[in-house]
């Protein structure tokens, strides 16, 4: 047993924090602000990343990564995140669709989406959740009708991250009449297509992150389906593994208390203890993240390793965020660069809100361990 | 032993249920978070017309209890005006020309500050003064918060303390207001949102979070009504104690409730479009201002080493 995640490792992650220290000033909060300056910026550094070759230093070489350890892809993970997600909506991109089209999709594909992705020149969204399909996912209704050989989409999406301004879109739909997994087929689909309308979604997070996303007759060639038609639910639920463990949100939490600890005011005395506690809590649910990370490299299932471990971290998120508002009073409701933290209590709170329901709830994490736990019994 | 509010109170509450209805409910909060630098005067010429500018609370139990249920009712729809620093009372027993607000003297902030151009701010230790506000902070979570400039230093007055006290319960009411509202908007929203092909009420894990809440709500509201009786009838420090207690007890409450509220809404819980989403985030300042439930915690143990709990045993004194 060794806990040390090692010199390669190490080394990345301080190559990685000089360069987002040396990209973006300390009131950086991400690309979802006020400020589309922030969201220019992002995409700035995709390239910078791209071009020093960090971007996909994961990915493996065959696809234009380097190969790197599923260590180096949580350093990545972990850098990023705890620095506001520096390559804004296109981690996306790089988390999961890349990974999901190297396993599901043809030769054809592979060399038409992985090179834009490796080279920070694309985002993609995620068209999953429906009105009535949130939870129950699999209740999706958006229809892909087969007309000669190509498919006519028609159906509505919504809380769909970055459709605004995203290029492309992984579309689950429905093929048939099925019900259940049964028929759900991924469709990968550029967003200028005729027939797609993006509607903004007024939120408590910034401006332009959830859309209403609707397909009124949107015809894809049938280079457009990813895996088999009817063998959807496969991807959706690798996709969903992937972006349970893929944002290290413990990573944010363990900045901020530091940021908050080390900052003007320090902690305040009556909040030493809550404080502390929720070092430790941080690091539980960053040990947690490990073991599914550690039980995914081995080939192992790592289903509900990782829900126990996305439950632990946006727990820690919404305290987080609790403790820093009450350390710094009308501070943590200010936002701009000279607020305390320069306005990240504040938006870490609105974002902490959402930790608990992005990527399947809580209580659909709560399902899936319990599944686990019970096995038979259940 | 009577825990109904007065006749003349509830009767009061359906009047101002009806008047913020009349203003267009939340959506005042909503449309006032585009226009903040504005004071709205459709909103004080309802107050004035409902009769709160009139309430003599320290008089009149029944006034009081209107005043606690006006809060109530402002709360219910987060309404963008401070109806608990107008209804505070008067340090030397006057009519009131300027709301209060109880502030953390380091960082001087109040809610709707710029709802009056002067204020009288205490940080609760019965000392007082007048402050102007900044502009708003126009924030997600601080839309109408204002930082304020103390025209003087704090200077003791002898009504200090007991305003305090007053304001700590009417924006304890607020609280509870906002809170009975979550919930209600929550049952709406669960029973009529079908997932897995049934109510999302039909879901154990479901009912038992809403029970919790209900039990955490209606806990509140008790402690609110005791709060409000004993204002009218207990010493000044006992008050103040009890005062303290409650605001404690509705930040903690506040935050779980609220959790839960907009958990149950899914992704909707965070969208401006649904109740939940802006009654989270317009309650903010006062759940933060002027301080926090750990900061009230500490200066409660110590009220009660000198002066007491009221309670079925002695609580002063203590190690
Ligand atoms: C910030 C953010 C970003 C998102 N980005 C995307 C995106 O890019 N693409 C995309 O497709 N989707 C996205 N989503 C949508 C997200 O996946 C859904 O919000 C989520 O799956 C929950 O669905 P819902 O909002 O419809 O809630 P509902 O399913 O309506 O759930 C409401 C509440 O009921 C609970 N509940 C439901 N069923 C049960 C049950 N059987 N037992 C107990 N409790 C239950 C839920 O846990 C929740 O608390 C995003 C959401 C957020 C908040």
């Amino acid at each position: 047993m060794d806990f040390d995640i090692g010199n390669d490792a190490r080394q990345l992650r301080t190559r990685l924090r000089t360069s987002i220290t040396e990209t973006f000033p300390p009131e950086f909060l991400g690309a979802f602000t006020d400020d589309p300056a922030d969201m220019a910026a992002t995409q700035a550094f995709c390239k910078t990343l791209a071009d020093q070759g960090l971007l996909t230093i994961a990915w493996p070489t065959e696809h234009g990564g380097a190969g790197g350890d599923v260590w180096a892809q949580t350093v990545v993970r972990e850098e990023m995140w705890a620095h506001h997600e520096p390559r804004g909506p296109q981690y996306m991109g790089l988390n999961w669709v890349g990974p999901a089209v190297m396993a599901f999709g043809t030769a054809d594909q592979k060399a038409r989406h992985l090179p834009p992705i490796a080279a920070g020149d694309v985002i993609w969204c995620q068209g999953f959740s429906e009105p009535d399909a949130g939870s129950d996912l699999a209740a999706l209704s958006t229809r892909a009708v087969a007309d000669g050989d190509t498919w006519r989409i028609t159906g509505q999406k919504i809380w769909t991250s970055y459709a605004g301004i995203a290029q492309w879109c992984v579309l689950a739909a429905r093929v048939g009449h099925g019900t259940g997994h049964e028929g759900i087929t991924m469709f990968l689909v550029p967003m200028d297509t005729p027939g797609i309308r993006v509607v903004p979604i007024r939120t408590m997070l910034g401006p332009h992150h959830l859309n209403e996303v609707f397909f009124d007759d949107v015809i894809v060639g049938p280079d457009a389906v990813l895996g088999a038609v009817g063998g959807g639910w496969a991807v959706i639920k690798e996709a969903l593994a992937h972006e349970r463990v893929g944002i290290a949100r413990y990573a944010r939490c363990e900045r901020l208390l530091s940021l908050l600890a080390t900052g003007e005011d320090g902690i305040p005395d009556r909040l030493r203890t809550r404080w502390a506690r929720l070092l430790v809590r941080v690091r539980v649910a960053r040990l947690l993240a490990y073991r599914a990370v550690a039980t995914q490299a081995a080939g192992g299932d790592f289903d509900a390793l990782a829900s126990a471990a996305r439950i632990a971290v946006t727990r820690c998120d919404q305290d987080v965020a609790d403790l820093l508002g009450d350390a710094l009073g009308v501070g943590g409701l200010d936002a701009g660069a000279d607020a305390p933290l320069h306005g990240a209590a504040e938006d870490h709170w609105r974002y902490a809100q959402a930790a608990t329901i992005a990527s399947g709830t809580i209580e659909v994490q709560r399902m899936i361990v319990a599944r686990d736990l019970l096995g038979n019994a259940s | 032993m009577n825990p109904l509010l007065p006749e003349p109170a509830v009767a009061f509450g359906e009047s101002a249920r009806r008047a913020f209805g009349d203003l267009g409910g939340i959506d005042r909060a909503r449309r006032a978070e585009h226009d903040h630098d504005h004071p709205d005067r459709a909103i004080a010429d309802a107050l004035g017309s409902l009769g709160v500018d009139d309430l003599s609370v320290t008089t009149d139990t029944d006034a009081a209890a209107a005043g606690a249920v006006a809060c109530i009712e402002a709360g219910r729809v987060v309404l963008p005006w401070p109806v608990a620093g107008w209804l505070t009372p008067s340090c030397d027993g006057s009519a009131r020309t300027r709301p209060f607000a109880l502030v953390d003297p380091t960082d001087p902030a109040v809610d709707h500050g710029a709802t009056a151009p002067r204020w009288e701010i205490s940080p609760g230790n019965g000392r007082v003064t007048t402050a102007t506000p900044g502009t708003p902070l126009a924030t997600r979570l601080g839309p109408f918060v204002t930082r304020v400039t103390p025209t003087g230093g704090f200077e003791p007055a002898t009504g200090a303390l007991a305003a305090a006290a007053w304001w700590s319960m009417f924006t304890s009411c607020r609280i509870l207001g906002a809170l009975e509202r979550a919930l209600e908007v929550t049952v709406e929203h669960t029973s009529a949102r079908h997932q897995f092909g049934r109510p999302l009420t039909a879901f154990q894990t479901v009912r038992f979070a809403l029970a919790d809440a209900k039990v955490e709500v209606a806990g509140l509201r008790e402690l609110s009504l005791f709060t409000l009786w004993r204002l009218g009838t207990a010493s000044v420090p006992d008050a103040h104690v009890d005062a303290l207690a409650l605001r404690m007890h509705a930040l903690d409450t506040a935050r779980g409730v609220l959790r839960t509220c907009r958990q149950l809404h899914g992704a909707a819980g965070v969208c401006d479009e649904y109740e939940i989403a802006m009654l989270g985030r317009h309650l903010q300042p006062t759940l933060r201002l002027p301080d926090d439930a750990d900061t009230v915690a500490v200066e409660l143990a110590g009220s009660i080493r000198v002066g007491g709990f009221d309670g079925l045993f002695d609580h002063a004194g203590h190690r």
